[in-house]
């Protein structure tokens, strides 16, 4: 079947089998790899998108259900030379190691910073609990997200994003 | 858990109820419903469900919806946790459910996963359903004929059994008014709350009427079969004061009676450990809630 829908911003289509999940259809028919297959059952979060907003796992999302929604990867978040706080952020703490978790990660962290701008350390560990890390230990992402929450905090211009 | 590309499948999209009953009379014993497939899709890629045909009701915006009147409140299946948990309604007067769908799984699996899908999926340890049991939840199961009512704790008799038709659909989940003077509380045992499935999870509800429990309610999921109130202790409560004494009393007779699973999350011995320990932990919530 078609589906038609907005791809960070810009509308697309594609023809897709209806048992694919948005995460095959995203990396191997849109060629956005950002979203990665980690555990492909729901539990890892390394697959995480926005869709309308909200972070699901988009291996469980049948291709079908993205029809007229707004779907955003990290590559929306920022890119070389205009990062996002969270990147930035994210660099400094040395948050990303192999990479993997880290879409997912800044996902997850850039839509609870647009509903709650100024968590507490609970709550970001909360809405985090669904993007699991083997390499950092957590702690210098938690870091990372606090800093950039301070930091969007104390800009008047905030930078467009989801 | 091996995990494959998922068997094809015919997969319709109806836009309302009318088209969705239709579809599931015209394809009886050969579909399966999905809503926000936290639980089917997982099932579609072990291939534990093989459906030649998938009716996708995550359009039926009428099926999403958190309402009350004077008697009941009422509550559509397609309501995600994330929006039950955050519901002002919800925390003002089901506490316990809210608590429940806060606690069901992380963010993502919240913003797809429904309260009618943790229903019908009847896990052992779907979090939802020890407060609803106490809520004294009733289910609306409609088809192209009609529909019928079924009480939640009649609708599975055992896990992943229930009593929905295969050309049914839920489509209500109604709760009565609690009355005034009640509480309830939810907990769950998990080794990452708000991530893993339940080791053992509790829910309490208490009416108090001059001081004294003129309605008890407690259910317990997860750590057995399916999710089970325990008549038991509500009874040695009813009539009591809610005192730390009697909770602990109640707390020890649910234990007691329950038969606790053993599974490669815990054994049967320590889940009838920890069972004991939410149920007074549930009571004393509730106990703190009513003021006491």
């Amino acid at each position: 079947m078609i589906i038609r829908f907005n791809l960070n911003g810009s509308p697309v289509e594609a023809t897709v089998k209806c048992n694919s999940t948005l995460l095959e259809v995203l990396r191997g028919q849109f060629h956005v790899t950002s979203p990665k297959k980690g555990c492909d059952h729901g539990d890892c979060g390394a697959c995480t998108v926005l869709v309308n907003g909200k972070p699901v796992n988009s291996c469980l999302v049948m291709a079908p259900k993205v029809q007229g929604k707004d779907v955003l990867t990290v590559e929306a978040l920022g890119e070389p030379g205009k990062l996002h706080p969270l990147q930035e952020a994210f660099i400094e703490t040395g948050a990303a190691q192999c990479g993997y978790c880290t879409p997912g990660v800044l996902l997850s962290a850039a839509a609870l910073l647009r509903d709650n701008p100024k968590p507490t350390l609970e709550e970001v560990k909360r809405s985090l609990e669904g993007n699991l890390c083997r390499c950092t230990g957590y702690v210098s992402i938690l870091k990372a997200v606090m800093l950039a929450a301070e930091r969007v905090g104390q800009t008047s211009t905030r930078r467009s994003g989801p | 858990m091996h995990l494959h590309h998922m068997r094809p499948f015919e997969y319709f999209q109806p836009t309302e109820l009318k088209s969705t009953l239709q579809l599931l009379k015209e394809h009886r014993g050969k579909a399966e419903i999905l809503a926000g497939g936290t639980d089917q899709v997982v099932l579609l890629k072990a291939w534990k469900s093989q459906p030649p045909v998938i009716i996708d009701i995550g359009n039926l915006q009428e099926l999403d919806f958190i309402t009350e009147d004077a008697s009941f409140i009422r509550i559509g299946p397609l309501t995600t946790h994330a929006t039950l948990s955050k519901s002002p309604l919800m925390q003002q007067k089901c506490i316990a459910l809210a608590e429940a769908a806060d606690k069901a799984g992380p963010v993502q699996i919240k913003n797809l996963g429904t309260v009618g899908g943790n229903i019908v999926s009847a896990g052992r340890c779907a979090d939802t359903v020890p407060p609803l049991l106490c809520l004294d939840a009733t289910l609306k199961l409609m088809n192209a004929e009609g529909e019928r009512t079924v009480a939640l704790s009649e609708f599975s008799p055992k896990a992943r059994s229930t009593v929905l038709g295969n050309d049914e659909l839920l489509t209500e989940i109604k709760i009565p008014q609690p009355p005034p003077n009640t509480a309830s509380a939810f907990l769950k045992l998990g080794r990452r709350i708000g991530h893993d499935f339940s080791i053992a999870n509790a829910a309490a509800m208490i009416t108090l009427e001059n001081h004294v429990c003129k309605a008890a309610r407690i259910a317990v999921g997860a750590s057995v079969t399916a999710p089970e109130r325990i008549m038991k202790a509500e009874d040695a409560l009813l009539g009591r004061e809610l005192t730390s004494d009697n909770i602990e009393k109640a707390a020890a007779l649910a234990a007691g009676e329950i038969s606790p699973i053993s599974d490669f999350r815990a054994s049967s011995e320590y889940r009838r450990e920890v069972s004991k320990v939410l149920v007074r932990r549930v009571l004393e919530a509730v106990r703190i809630r009513l003021g006491g």
